[in-house]
């Protein structure tokens, strides 16, 4: 009998244990669970089995990057995102009812970014946000679209606009308008008659490329360009080349090491022209590797330029100090920003209900955000400006908006 | 065996079948299904692994090299004929064929940490090549649009479906497994490792047994890998680092090595703890990473070896076991 008693314990506990890991997923969801579907399944998913949120709370999710290789970038994007939503919570919410922040962490992998929109999707969001990384936002887009969730992404690669999907938005720049914008800029501000590109031989690198020949092709501008690669330490080949071709305004596209080196040697090589550089010269990490006079004068076209004096964006700044003592940067903004337009999305759509935001977020227009005006196209991308700034003694200076046709 | 006792066994199964079928409509909730899935994959890589890593006892840190290859060339492969994705499959087994003979005939002349340089050395070569051979596999921005698994017109397009598909293909992997581990080859696997010397003594080939552990546990994690390809519909070379090999050898070190039960402990734990702890919220990887490392200071044969000795005792009280029954692990 005894032993009956304690082989029923044993398998009372495996049972228990179980429903345990079955219940994980759902504790934060205690407040809205009663009335919602739980099934998910696309099949059944047709069947516009989206009515999400019937409870008291709207809930919102955000697939971050807490653990992984940028924890740091994942830390500014949660702040950002949480600061849209308290400040939505404290002028009485969404719909009159109070919005609910689910915070998963992808680890910067694929397949737990794919379990995270899962799980979210699961949990009832109206829509998400994140993740960050455009081979994560590729990786998730099939799921979205078959789980019929709205999602926003600040992955900046231009292969996200190819794939259609009609779920996927982008809160966002493409890379391919950082470039067209740049190059622009040289042209008409600058004056630039003769560009040199110094371009990085991967993705982010050979896309600026292309952009960049078709705009010189369309414009009649000369432009010499020359490649490296991530990793490389010494640029003095290329950067000489430029000198003898005799360019008038330089563009740099790469990466932060690289583009660090690129400044000390261009300086003391002495090439003389203007400089139009990828976001990250704008960025604490490249200002925080080289000297003031290497850089002096150089602009950078970014998201977000945390000198600018445009209002909205002062409030915003002033928001975020008040909120975690530090200065935003380009996650906090963008992602604030993605936020605040799913937000309005859902206010829009007058239901939390996935179908009818998805909708609302194809026709959100004219919408100031930190990082730009929002305005859905039918690639889905939301933001078509960047900000063009000025280093001046190693602060990145507001000069300008571009947009970008 | 008395009648009763069959009939307990039959039951046993009955209710373990049942149990199999019928997760999908309890759980009745696509996220759970999504990590169950991961899990079954997962467990195919780390039963191969088990092959190198736990049975002859050689530290392989090249799984997602293997991994790797796996997943491209039956995505590849699918990409670029239009055929269907079995026949990918047959692709990554060939696939894990040729890598199994490759890095098998190192390993017998390089051992200990020089073969696990070898085999990390392998992976960020074959990881580097994919990332930049951009124009045959789409380079770093990856391999889209990869078709699912389907039969006769029938697609497993569904985290459901895909369940069910990979619970065959699991058990298939789990059983073949199992007779290798409890045959003359898992035998010699295991005794490779425990005195390699006295293995030759009793003439046995012992490089041709080495490049057969190898094979079998490349071919195990390019099914893998093809799997994952299809399961996700998009693979990048980003994903293949050394920490998913990490990973895999965790996975091995929790179920606890050599036992074939134990590779699917392992990498139901190894993925599955983690999204149990996500309610701790920044701090659930502190906790996942604490849990495994106490695990492997109080439990160093594997977090298995815990529960089947209360298992065991329950299968006593059942009465399906006797003493002399015995039974592998």
């Amino acid at each position: 009998m005894k032993k009956k008693l304690v082989a029923l314990l044993a398998a009372g506990a495996l049972v228990v244990s179980m429903m345990g890991c079955g219940g994980g997923g759902d504790k934060e969801t205690a407040s809205n669970d009663s009335s919602e579907p739980t099934t998910n399944s696309p099949a059944e998913n047709t069947e516009n089995n989206t009515d999400t949120n019937s409870g008291d709370t709207i809930k919102i999710g955000l697939v971050s990057m807490i653990t992984g290789d940028n924890p740091l970038n994942g830390e500014r994007m949660n702040q950002g995102v949480q600061l849209a939503v308290d400040e939505v919570n404290a002028n009485g919410g969404v719909l009159g009812k109070q919005v609910e922040l689910e915070i998963v962490d992808d680890q910067t992998l694929q397949d737990v970014a794919v379990t995270c929109v899962q799980k979210l999707a699961a949990d009832g969001v109206a829509g998400i946000i994140g993740p960050h990384r455009s081979t994560n936002a590729i990786a998730v887009a099939d799921t979205v679209a078959s789980l019929q969730v709205p999602l926003l992404t600040g992955g900046t690669s231009p292969s996200i606009a190819d794939l259609e999907n009609p779920y996927l938005f982008r809160g966002r720049a493409s890379d391919s308008i950082f470039a067209e914008a740049a190059a622009d800029y040289a042209v008409k501000n600058l004056g630039a008659k003769k560009l040199g590109l110094f371009y990085n031989n991967d993705d982010f690198g050979t896309g600026a490329l292309g952009v960049v020949q078709a705009y010189c092709e369309e414009n009649n501008i000369e432009l010499v360009a020359e490649g490296h690669n991530t990793g490389d330490k010494d640029f003095t080949a290329q950067i000489m080349k430029m000198q003898t071709e005799g360019i008038d305004c330089a563009l740099i596209w790469t990466h932060d090491p690289e583009l660090a080196i690129h400044a000390r040697q261009i300086y003391e090589l002495g090439l003389e022209c203007q400089v139009v550089s990828s976001p990250g010269v704008t960025m604490s990490q490249v200002l925080g590797m080289v000297e003031a006079d290497y850089v002096e004068g150089w602009y950078g076209v970014t998201d977000f330029v945390s000198t600018s004096t445009q209002e909205n964006v002062v409030e915003f700044i002033d928001a975020f100090k008040a909120a975690y003592g530090i200065e935003p940067e380009l996650y906090a903004a963008s992602y604030y920003g993605c936020a605040k337009v799913l937000l309005q999305a859902i206010e829009d759509a007058g239901s939390a209900d996935r179908e009818t935001v998805k909708e609302a977020l194809e026709k959100i227009s004219d919408m100031t955000v930190p990082n730009g005006t929002a305005t859905c196209d039918e690639n889905h991308d939301l933001i078509h400006n960047i900000n063009v700034a000025k280093i001046e003694n190693l602060t990145p200076v507001f000069i300008e908006s571009v947009s970008v046709e | 065996m008395s009648g009763k006792k069959r009939t307990r066994i039959y039951i046993l199964t009955a209710v373990v079948l049942a149990l199999i079928i019928l997760l999908p409509h309890v759980l009745h909730n696509d996220y759970y299904m999504v990590v169950i899935n991961r899990i079954l994959i997962n467990t195919i890589v780390v039963l191969g692994l088990n092959f190198i890593t736990g049975l002859t006892g050689q530290m392989n840190l090249g799984t997602a090299g293997i991994y790797a290859l796996g997943a491209y060339s039956s995505a590849l492969f699918v990409s670029y004929t239009n055929l269907s994705p079995w026949l990918g499959l047959l692709v990554a087994i060939l696939m894990g064929f040729i890598i199994g003979r490759a890095l098998g005939y190192p390993s017998l002349r390089i051992r200990g940490v020089y073969l696990s340089l070898t085999t990390i050395g392998f992976a960020e070569v074959v990881r580097l090549l994919l990332a930049n051979l951009a124009d045959f596999t789409g380079g770093t921005t990856g391999l889209k649009n990869i078709p699912c698994y389907s039969i006769f017109g029938f697609y497993f397009n569904t985290q459901t479906r895909m369940y069910y598909l990979f619970v065959v293909m699991a058990a298939i992997a789990f059983f073949i497994a199992w007779r290798i581990v409890h045959s003359k080859w898992g035998r010699v696997f295991k005794s490779l490792r425990d005195n390699i010397d006295a293995v030759e003594m009793t003439g046995v080939d012992v490089a041709n047994m080495k490049i057969r552990a190898f094979t079998i546990a490349a071919i195990y994690g390019t099914i893998g890998g093809a799997m994952y390809a299809h399961f996700m519909g998009y693979i990048n070379p980003s994903t293949f680092t050394v920490d998913l090999s990490t990973n895999y050898v965790i996975m091995l070190m929790v179920g606890g090595l050599e036992s074939v039960v134990g590779c699917l402990v392992g990498s139901a734990v190894v993925t599955g703890l983690p999204e149990i702890l996500r309610f701790l919220g920044d701090y659930y990887q502190i906790v996942f990473n604490a849990v495994i490392l106490l695990g492997a200071i109080f439990f160093p044969n594997g977090w298995l070896n815990l529960a089947v000795t209360g298992v065991k005792k329950l299968m006593y009280r059942m009465g399906i076991r006797t003493a002399e029954s015995g039974g592998g692990k």
